[in-house]
């Protein structure tokens, strides 16, 4: 097999699948690497057409692997762990990570072709002009080196190609794309975000904005996508092609262009780094089955290999000049782990509708975007929270086996139609902080010889304050809404919140103006390293309160859109 | 594992063919007695567990526990997705529950009739969510939410299940939801 080729990508998620494609479709001669195994689109591996009776074990997974310890972070989770999608994540037992015991840091992973873009959110949602300045006003983190409106024409590049379906509500705090036809909202998420906007100009509940397709473009048809059919079983692979995936859009217009080489079952264990050139020369892989190693070469390396994942190959890239990891001279690698934060859930009834019912299984909820951007007088904590919110079902009585009773009334007591009820999750901006870090583990290795990943991150007081008050903010805006029967759970001031429970984690690798203080410029090239460049989210400054994968996306195209024209004059 | 369906059909023909009781005496047990064992359960067990089903989610205007086959799938899920600890905790609790019923009732609980039976099975149902908890009642509720999880999962109990919507409405008034449901699309 070839060994050198102008680009190698370091995973094949939701950047890697976009890196592949830009590339290759510039006539660049690229090859994606991926730890994990290949997974065909619409191969057996995909269960998106198997009813609820058909699942293997009704859905419930063998209990020896809970007994034995295996998939302990998704155990946790808990609506993951299902048998419908648990081969899509990554059992934690096998690929072990590490945190201090009273720290301990939620690491949910896919380790296969397409990586987390087969079970992602889908939520595609555009940050604001606010949210690339927040570093910048209030002094936290590394001030951003990009701007919204670097971003803007790449949100919109991206947006056509993956579809979003999405209503343009002309919000400020979240910036309109280019869209498909947006989803419904149901009679109760209308009636409430009618309510709000009488009461508020500042807060909307808006559809959310799904990475599935409505309407389908010319592009997306070619590439065997088609329109979604509401089935929510998104994670499972869709067989479609409705969701975006980078099994079902950027790896097959990759492929289309003859330049594309994938090799799976190969981790990559370190960037090779040329000390008399100070460029990278390529990486150096494991292979999964023989745990040989093998080298590949490349002019640009882009890591994609998910934030987390990045950092550790980074830092495990150690050579004369990077003692402590390559691109690392500033010491930042690492450094400034984030994620979002949940802390305050939320469910109220919502009156009328009893002779209103839905159909069908929309796959995306509904939004309440951050409208705290600054400081306001009744807020005590700097950023801001938004509330994924859903109320897409008129409830209905379920079994419950939890409570007294059998035979036929209580049979009789299973699906009766009840109140609409609308449920709130609050999604916190947790703050950039230099003692939120991943290091090597000093001595325990996986069993490919990797050092672990120590992960060391934990929300402060900033966030604990913005929970307090999302949770009055929460009663207050569904009692605006006209709901009834509000109930508000916040996570008491005591109780651990863990890292990453949200999966957005983000950071490690900052993009920042000055090399002193960053890893990455405003391109996602590394300030030490000219042709080593990190676009997943390892490389954000701060990370919102938005689901950052849209983000990831657009900043991935811009970057190599940057590294082709580098790459076509020599420079790099 | 996947559920075997060979031996799910094989359990299933075992109902079918359950004749050893007298025609009269089984007209006041209505009882189905499973007379070979299954694929973990022996007969005696599954003819318990089948009756424990049927009498949580009997059959009524809508399908019940016996329409869904959920003793048949418990029975494969023994195999396919239990612990050897759960395999024992309940085997344990069939076999303390017959003791319990005979001691109970002065009679073996097979030889109950169906009243009877329904009314022990209730009996446990209500003790098993007082406070007090023990081996029995957790093993109980562990055996109840399996039987509920099974069969209200099931293609049976599902009649207006969607595998493919097509797309989502959520504004409708029952008879337009009604008509989609006829009609097997949107």
């Amino acid at each position: 097999m070839n060994k050198e080729y102008d680009v190698i990508i370091v995973g094949s998620g939701i950047t890697g699948g976009w890196a592949a494609k830009e590339f290759c479709e510039r006539g660049f001669n690229t090859l994606v690497l991926e730890r994990g195994r290949n997974v065909e689109h619409r191969g057996p591996e995909y269960k998106d057409f198997q009813a609820p009776w058909e699942l293997q074990n009704r859905g419930m997974p063998d209990e020896e692997l809970a007994d034995n310890g295996h998939y302990a972070t998704l155990r946790k989770k808990g609506h993951l762990y299902k048998t419908d999608a648990l081969h899509f994540f990554v059992d934690d037992k096998k690929h072990p990570y590490s945190f201090p015991k009273d720290k301990p840091f939620m690491w949910t992973r896919g380790y296969q072709l397409g990586g987390r873009s087969l079970t992602w959110g889908r939520q595609a949602l555009r940050w604001s002009p606010m949210d690339f300045q927040a570093n910048a006003n209030d002094g936290h983190g590394i001030p951003w080196p990009i701007s919204y409106d670097d971003l803007a024409p790449w949100y919109s590049y991206v947006e056509k190609f993956i579809g979003v379906s999405a209503n343009k509500d002309g919000l400020e705090t979240l910036p309109d794309g280019e869209f498909q036809t947006p989803w419904e909202m149901s009679y109760a998420e209308q009636y409430i975000s009618n309510n709000i906007a009488k009461r508020y100009t500042d807060r909307h509940l808006i559809i959310g904005r799904a990475a599935n397709l409505t309407s389908p473009s010319q592009e997306q048809t070619a590439l065997g996508r088609s329109k979604c059919q509401a089935r929510s079983y998104c994670r499972r692979g869709c067989t479609f092609g409705a969701y975006f995936s980078s099994q079902s859009a950027t790896l097959p217009a990759a492929q289309k262009t003859g330049n594309l080489t994938v090799v799976t079952d190969a981790i990559v264990e370190r960037v090779d780094y040329d000390e008399s050139s100070k460029k990278a020369l390529g990486v150096t892989v494991i292979d999964t089955n023989t745990k040989e190693r093998r080298q590949y070469k490349s002019r640009v390396v882009f890591m994609c290999a998910s934030s987390l994942g990045t950092v550790q190959v980074l830092l495990n890239s150690k050579s004369e000049t990077f003692p402590n990891g390559i691109a690392n001279a500033s010491g930042m690698l690492g450094r400034y782990i984030l994620g979002h934060v949940t802390g305050v859930v939320a469910s109220a009834d919502v009156p009328g509708g009893e002779d209103k019912f839905a159909f069908g299984r929309r796959p995306i909820a509904t939004y309440i975007p951050n409208y705290r951007h600054e400081k306001r007088a009744d807020a005590d904590f700097v950023r801001g929270f938004g509330f994924q919110t859903t109320a897409q079902h008129r409830s209905s009585t379920r079994p419950t086996a939890k409570e007294k009773g059998i035979g036929i009334i209580a049979k009789q007591n299973v699906g009766q139609p009840g109140p609409w009820r609308f449920r709130a999750f609050m999604y916190g901006e947790v703050l950039p902080y230099y003692d939120n870090v991943a290091t090597l583990h000093p001595s325990k290795k996986d069993e490919w010889g990797m050092p672990l990943l120590h992960i060391d991150a934990e929300i402060k007081e900033n966030e604990r304050k913005m929970i307090k008050q999302a949770a009055k903010d929460i009663e207050e805006m569904l009692e605006a809404g006209g709901c009834t029967n509000i109930e508000v759970a916040a996570t008491p001031q005591s109780k651990h919140i863990p890292m990453g429970k949200q999966v957005h984690e983000m950071g490690g690798a900052c993009m920042g103006s000055d090399p002193n203080t960053s890893v990455l410029n405003g391109w996602g090239q590394a300030h030490d390293v000219p042709n080593l460049f990190v676009t997943d989210g390892a490389c954000m400054a701060s990370c919102a309160t938005q689901n950052p994968s849209l983000t990831y996306m657009a900043i991935t195209a811009r970057a190599a859109d940057y590294a082709s024209k580098l790459l076509q004059r020599n420079i790099i | 594992m996947e559920i075997n369906r060979r031996i799910f059909l094989g359990a299933m023909l075992y109902v079918v063919s359950a004749s050893v009781l007298p025609s009269e005496l089984k007209k006041v047990l209505k009882l189905n007695v499973f007379k070979s064992d299954a694929a973990f359960f022996n007969a005696d067990q599954m003819t318990l567990v089948y009756d424990l089903a049927n009498i949580m989610i009997p059959t009524t205007n809508t399908p019940g526990a016996s329409d869904s086959h959920t003793a048949q799938v418990l029975d494969e899920l023994m195999v396919s997705w239990a612990s050897s600890s759960t395999q024992r905790q309940f085997t344990n609790f069939l076999a303390q529950f017959q003791s319990k019923a005979k001691g109970a009732n002065n009679s073996n609980y097979f030889s109950l009739t169906k009243k009877e039976r329904e009314a022990f099975v209730e009996y446990v149902d209500g003790n098993a969510f007082e406070k007090n908890r023990n081996e029995f009642s957790t093993a109980y509720k562990r055996i109840k939410a399996l039987i509920f999880h099974i069969h209200y999962s099931s293609e049976e109990a599902n009649p207006n299940f969607f595998l493919v919507p097509g797309g989502y409405k959520g504004n409708l008034t029952e008879s337009e939801l009604s008509a989609i449901h006829k009609r097997k699309y949107l």
